[in-house]
Formats: structure tokens, C-alpha cells, sequence
């Protein structure tokens, strides 16, 4: 996972602090210079609909803001004393330590410092210098670090699954996305550590060793961590290659889960039944409009892979669309590009659309001047050159700065239904 | 330096290196005084005089609808204003030499810019704050017209736009009258939000600045004439303090960076922020803005009590009965000027 930052992709630290402040009452320690820990997640919160913080968050973060001295003569005794000021002033449920940059080129033994503090609070530390990686890089950190060091022993529970891959702010419509997955999961009697949604924190953090199957909707992201939960706890992992969009793709993934949780297919059946009963009245209130004007458009995307991939099996095999263009922005690393192109290009009803794996705005937007599309699904920084083609846009990935977003889900099948209706609002406000 | 020396022949543009290591300072603006060297040193030479050009520098927290404000209030009184570096080309910023003075609309961040431009090209400084409000902004315009010769010019505009905005400082006193604020920013924006007290009738209770020095001297002093005692924190963002000092001081409204607005709303304290790039935040016109915010975050606190009786701070209980600075400390001996401090912070 290298490649510049951009104005898509914060550094390590930017993807680790929403990881954690997004966990119910969970406090990073960021263990960097001044203006690290606030600059990181306020570039995060704007860039993803204004997400604020329910906790801890932006100014209220604790740093050991290392300074000159600090780099010459080295940090452990400022961020020892920094966590002697957090425990004191703090409420929090679990510390975890964030290095940035300057920590790791002293070369701070922060496991040592960490350490001698486990007999007073839940805490952890994970790596997340800058340099070493981008916000997804930053959450996979976290994550190794939670399963590493926080998570506990305990007891198997036959219907109990965690779920992973859904990057808070980095994903804008983390938090709706992982309700509806939940929701859709409790419908085939499953118990859902998402860790971020519903106050869950540390009781289910320090508890997913309990789980029979991990869940990870992406094809690469929570490697290390599922990988160190197999081994500690022996949880067998299950990967989705892409978020769940729509009705179609929303059948597969719960038919995957059921398949490897060994849920009986007459149960699947009735549940897939009730579903698309729900989804497809709300789809035939919509024919009015979709056959009325036609909603078939020569369609382009720009977003990490997650998103990309979702969306365009929605929009491709579900509502009709002609995906022409597939821009894949978060940096996977090389041994999953491969994977990512056939999620995006295997469609059932309409012709592959050209994947390219771009950094860099300028060849971006060449790209869509080139394929000329009639709809664009992108960041806010894709408005402009959407403008200029005369296109349909819609923000749906990072960095999103047109809309709040909150609670909106675009995954499953009820966030499918609000996507439909944002498209269209976004298609008939320019009529 | 060396890098730059080798790249510039292969480029057209100019190659400006600015060294502004984050570990360096623990004052932000030292990273615009950074940026400013880097201006002054590679992209400036002596050009020829224009006297009615006043350089106006910008900072990052005041936006385009705040110059064109600043721009007809000058051209009231036949100056132009050359607007560095926020929106300027490199024209303007190299015309900035033959200037017939440099103003700044906020002085913390334009000071260094401002003296290297007397220093190596004589253009003379004005030493106001920031153009905010009735009375910061017409001890700014003054300056200026001292500077450039437009002393009786000054005094005429200030007369009418005095006049024009009476009845609109009347209306919102009636609402903030004997309110009170605590008001959080840069040094410099902080003390100007202040000042506002005077004409809108609110009590000042709190002021916190990012840092402090001379600059600002002046201005702590009239403040504390005219509303007596108030408590002032010197801190960057050291929101466990802040919060600890708010809670004690209970203010009716608190003015602050949109990073710290939000916290005051948990607490159940209307807020309001000290700058939106999107309205006219400065001059005669600023106190209309400010004062409207402020009116309208008092008349209806729905937003912030709801929060209050449902969202926490992340603090502990115990926390709030201790000594908010207790976290200060002397510095140790090689810069026993210096305060440091532990604790969280940013």
C-alpha cells in the first residue's frame, strides 16, 4: 500500500485516529509533533460530510506534541508523561497510543512505555507514522493492534460474526453502511460486532474473539488483523470483494454468509423473499420516474474500490446503467488489482467498463474528458470537471464536502433505495 | 536549498523553499513567518513607487468578500489595496515593494511580511490589529491615512460609516446587552472580537489566545480598562483546560474557532464561530456580521441544551473540580522564559 497522498487519501495517522475516536468511548494518544493529531482528523471529518465526533475528536485529542528537544534527546519520557496527564484528565474506556512520524525517526521504544502502564487502563499502541502509509494503511494498523493486543480469550459463540473493512470517514457513509449490513446480518440470526456503530466499544472489542466467522467486505483491507484473530482465536474469515449495493449483490453476499455459517437454505429463502418484497415495491414506486426519464446513462466512477465495485453492480445489473469508466483511487496493493478489476468488470447484463488505477486528479479528469459520461459518481473534487462535461454528479466517495453525512447508507438494500433517490434528486434538480 | 539551486534552471516557475519543521515551534504563526521569508527572500526586488497603493496581507482566516469590504472602504478614500498573498499573483506580491505603506488584517500573521518590507525596501508599517468592528477599524483606517497623507479623508469616511451603522448597533444591543462571552482565537482576532463589547454592549468574561506578545499589549490593556477583570488562557488548543475554565465561568456565549464552537454546543453554551469565509467578517460591516450571529445563537439555544442533556465531554468528573492550569510548569533552565506544559493537548 504506497503511493503518494492526496487530496483523496490522508497519511497512516489520518486513517488510525477516526479507527479509534470512532470506537464509543475509546482515546487515542497521538504520540507525534504539534498539529499532527487535529490537522489529520479535522482533514478527515470535513472530507467526509462534515463527520464530527461523538467523543473524543479534533481539539480535544491528546498529544505529546514532540518538539525539538524531543527529536534530539528523544520522546519516551514526554509521552510517559503524557499518559501519566491522560489517565488523570481523561474519561476513556481504552487508550490506544498513535506514533506518527517523528516517534518512529528517534525511534521510540513506545511497546516499553505502553507497557508499564497496562495495570492501570485498557490500552494499546499501534504504529502510524505518516510515512509508512495511507488512511487505509492507518486503519489495518489500528486493527492489528486492537486484535494483537486489546482483544481477550473467551468463549465461541455459534452466531457470532465481526465485520470489518468499512473504514470510518474514509468510507463516508461508514456508519449507515455498517447499520444496514447489521441489520441485514441479524436477519439471518446473527449476533454483528460492527465495533462502531451503537455505542458497542470496548466490551465487544476486548469480546471478538467470540466470534465464529470474520466478515471483511473488501479484498485486502484487515489482512494482519484477521489473520492475527485466526491465529490467537482460530476464526475463520470470510471476504467479500466489494460493499453490498442493491438487491442483486445484496442476495449474493447474504447467500456467502449462509453458506459458510452453515444456515439452512429454506431459511435463507424466506429472508431473500421478505427482502426483495421490501426493496422491489420501492424499485416499482420508482419505475415511474426511472422508465419516465429513462435513467439509463452512460455512467463513470471515481472512489476507492469498495465503493466503485458496489456501486457499479447496482447500477449496472439492478437499475440498467452503462458503466463506460471505473476510476480506482485508494491505492490497493498490487496482488488485488487483478481482483478489483474482475468485481468491476464482471457484470451480468451490461459490457465491462475500462478500470483504470489512478492518483492524480489531472489524469483523472483526462480519463472522463475522454469517455464524456452523462453521469458522474465521485468525490466533491469531481464536481468541477463533472460541471464541465455537462454531467449528472453525485459525491459518494472521499473527500465529500457538498453534503452532511451521518447516518445515510447506500449499502444493502434500504441504502440502495436511498442512493436511487439521490441519484434522481441529483438528475431532476438540474431539469 | 541545494535542491532548489539544481531545479530551478529545468522550471519556469519560480522554486521558493520554506523550512517549516513541525516540531520547530510551538506557535503556528512561526509557520507563516516561514512561508513570508521564503516570499521575501526569493521573490521580491525593488519596483517603482505608486503612492496610493497600500499592501493589505492576508491571512488564511479572512476570505474574498472580507477585501472587497476593505477595497471600498479604500477607495472612499482614493487608496488602492495590493491584497497579499491570499488569491495574489506573483505581480502583486512583487509591486508589494513600492507600496505606499503595508496594513495587515491580522497583524500576528502579517508582522514579519509587514517589517521586512520597511526594513529592506522603507515601505512604512501600521502597527493596528485588525480591521474589525467600530473601533478597531477606525484606528486601523487612521494609521493608514497617517501614513499616506489621507488624514482629513479618514476622518470624513469614518463619520459616515459611524452614522450609517448606528441604528443597526442599537437593535442588536438590545439583545446583548450585559451578556457574557467568552471569546477564543489568535492573539490577534481574539482582543478585536473583544473590543466588540464596546458598541454591542456584551461583557467580556474569558478571552483565550493561541499565543501571545507585544503586538496585542495595547489592546489587553484597553480591555481590561474598559471591563475590568476577566480571565485570559494563553494556549494552542489545550481543550482540557478550555473546557475546565468554561464550565467554571459559565458564560451566556461563547465565540471560538469553529474546532472549539461545537464543544461549547455539548456543554449547552451557544456558540458562534470567529470567522466564515463565506460573509463579510471585517470592517464596518463585520460587526453587523458578528453581532447578528451572536444575537441569533442567544435568542434560541435549542440546539446546544438538547445536546447538553444528552452528550459528554470526554473528561473526567474529577477533572473539573481541579485548578484548570494545573497542568502548568516552569520550563526547564535553556528557556526559562518559556511556559510548557503536560497533560493532554494537541
Amino acid at each position: 500500500m504506497s503511493g503518494p497522498i492526496n487530496e483523496r487519501l490522508c497519511c497512516a495517522l489520518g486513517g488510525a485516529l477516526p479507527a479509534v475516536t470512532s470506537l464509543h468511548r475509546f482515546v487515542p494518544v497521538v504520540h507525534a509533533g504539534p498539529g499532527c493529531g487535529l490537522q489529520t482528523f479535522f482533514s478527515q471529518a470535513y472530507g467526509s460530510g462534515f463527520h464530527g465526533s461523538t467523543y473524543v475528536g479534533g481539539v480535544s485529542i491528546p498529544s505529546s506534541n514532540t518538539y525539538e528537544r524531543e527529536v534530539v534527546f528523544g520522546g519516551e519520557g514526554r509521552l510517559r508523561e503524557e499518559l501519566k496527564g491522560t489517565l488523570n484528565v481523561m474519561d476513556g474506556d481504552a487508550f490506544v497510543v498513535l506514533t506518527g512520524c517523528t516517534s518512529a525517526l528517534i525511534g521510540d521504544d513506545v511497546s516499553a512505555v505502553v507497557q508499564e502502564f497496562k495495570g492501570r487502563a485498557k490500552i494499546a499502541y499501534a504504529e502510524v507514522s505518516g510515512f509508512k502509509g495511507n488512511t487505509y494503511y492507518g486503519y489495518d494498523a489500528v486493527w492489528e493492534a486492537l486484535a494483537g493486543q486489546l482483544v481477550e480469550p473467551s468463549r465461541k459463540v455459534r452466531n457470532r460474526v465481526n465485520l470489518f473493512g468499512v473504514v470510518p470517514t474514509q468510507d463516508i457513509f461508514w456508519k449507515g453502511n455498517l447499520n444496514e449490513i447489521k441489520r441485514l446480518l441479524e436477519l439471518l440470526g446473527l449476533e454483528v460486532a460492527t465495533f462502531y456503530t451503537r455505542r458497542q466499544g470496548l466490551n465487544t472489542v476486548l469480546s471478538a474473539s467470540s466470534a465464529a466467522l470474520n466478515i471483511v467486505l473488501s479484498p485486502y483491507l484487515a489482512r494482519s488483523a484477521v489473520e492475527t484473530l485466526e491465529k490467537r482465536f482460530g476464526t475463520p474469515t470470510l471476504r467479500f470483494p466489494y460493499l453490498p449495493i442493491g438487491p442483486t449483490a445484496t442476495a449474493e453476499f447474504l447467500t456467502r454468509v449462509a453458506g459458510a455459517l452453515k444456515i439452512p437454505n429454506a431459511k435463507l429463502k424466506t429472508i431473500l423473499a421478505a427482502e426483495h418484497a421490501e426493496v422491489y415495491d420501492a424499485l416499482t414506486e420508482a419505475a415511474l420516474s426511472l422508465t419516465a426519464f429513462q435513467l439509463q446513462k452512460r455512467v463513470a466512477l471515481v472512489g476507492d474500490s469498495n465503493t466503485v465495485a458496489g456501486l457499479i453492480h447496482f447500477l449496472a445489473d439492478d437499475l440498467g446503467h452503462f458503466p463506460e469508466l471505473a476510476i480506482v483511487t485508494d491505492q490497493p496493493p498490487e496482488d488485488v488489482t487483478k481482483e478489483i478489476a474482475k468485481s468491476i468488470t464482471k457484470l451480468r447484463y451490461a459490457d465491462a467498463p475500462e478500470v483504470l488505477f489512478l492518483n492524480d486528479q489531472e489524469d483523472s479528469d483526462a480519463a472522463l474528458r475522454r469517455v464524456k459520461p452523462e453521469l458522474v459518481f465521485g468525490s466533491t473534487l469531481d464536481k468541477d470537471i463533472a460541471r464541465e462535461l455537462h454531467a449528472t454528479h453525485l459525491s459518494v466517495s472521499f473527500p465529500i464536502t457538498d453534503r452532511l453525512i451521518l447516518d445515510r447508507a447506500y449499502a444493502g438494500n434500504r441504502g440502495s433505495i436511498c442512493l436511487l433517490e439521490d441519484i434522481m434528486t441529483a438528475f431532476v434538480s438540474t431539469l | 536549498m541545494d535542491i532548489v539551486g539544481k531545479l530551478q534552471p529545468q522550471v519556469n516557475a519560480r522554486l521558493v523553499p520554506i523550512q517549516c519543521e513541525g516540531f520547530k515551534s510551538k506557535v503556528w504563526v512561526t509557520g507563516c513567518d516561514a512561508a513570508f521569508h521564503g516570499i521575501a527572500e526569493y521573490l521580491l526586488k525593488p519596483t517603482p513607487k505608486q503612492p496610493d497603493l497600500v499592501n493589505v496581507i492576508t491571512p488564511l482566516t479572512t476570505g474574498k468578500l472580507d477585501e472587497v469590504e476593505i477595497a471600498r472602504l479604500f477607495g472612499e478614500i482614493g487608496l488602492r489595496g495590493n491584497f497579499i498573498p491570499s488569491f495574489a499573483t506573483p505581480e502583486d506580491l512583487a509591486q508589494s515593494t513600492g507600496a505606499a505603506a503595508t496594513a495587515a488584517l491580522c497583524l500576528a500573521f502579517g508582522d514579519y511580511f509587514a517589517r521586512h518590507l520597511t526594513e529592506k525596501y522603507g515601505v512604512p508599517q501600521a502597527q493596528e490589529i485588525m480591521p474589525l468592528g467600530v473601533r478597531s477599524t477606525d484606528q486601523w483606517l487612521c494609521e493608514i491615512g497617517k501614513l499616506t497623507g489621507k488624514e482629513k479623508a479618514v476622518e470624513e469616511l469614518i463619520a459616515r460609516e459611524h452614522k450609517a451603522i448606528q441604528p443597526e448597533l442599537a437593535e442588536l444591543r438590545k439583545v446583548l446587552k450585559g451578556k457574557r462571552v467568552f471569546i477564543s482565537g489568535g492573539q490577534a482576532r481574539a482582543v478585536t472580537l473583544a473590543a466588540l463589547g464596546e458598541d454591542l454592549g456584551f461583557e467580556v468574561v474569558g478571552i483565550t489566545m493561541f499565543h501571545y506578545d507585544e503586538i496585542v499589549e495595547s489592546n489587553i490593556k484597553w480591555l481590561a480598562k474598559h471591563f475590568g477583570n476577566f480571565k485570559v488562557q494563553v494556549a494552542n488548543m489545550q481543550q482540557f483546560e478550555h473546557v475546565n475554565l468554561i464550565k467554571r465561568l459559565k458564560p451566556d456565549l461563547y465565540v471560538g474557532e469553529p474546532a472549539t464552537t461545537a464543544t461549547a454546543a455539548v456543554l449547552g453554551i451557544p456558540s458562534t464561530a470567529i470567522f466564515d469565509l463565506s460573509f463579510t467578517c471585517l470592517g464596518y460591516r463585520g460587526i453587523r456580521f458578528f453581532g447578528e450571529r451572536m444575537t441569533r445563537a442567544l435568542k434560541n439555544p435549542a440546539f446546544p441544551k438538547g445536546l447538553s442533556r444528552h452528550a459528554r465531554l470526554p473528561y473526567r468528573d474529577a477533572w473539573y473540580a481541579q485548578d484548570p492550569f494545573k497542568y502548568l510548569k516552569e520550563a526547564n533552565e535553556e528557556n526559562n522564559k518559556e511556559v510548557s506544559r503536560v497533560g493532554s493537548n494537541k
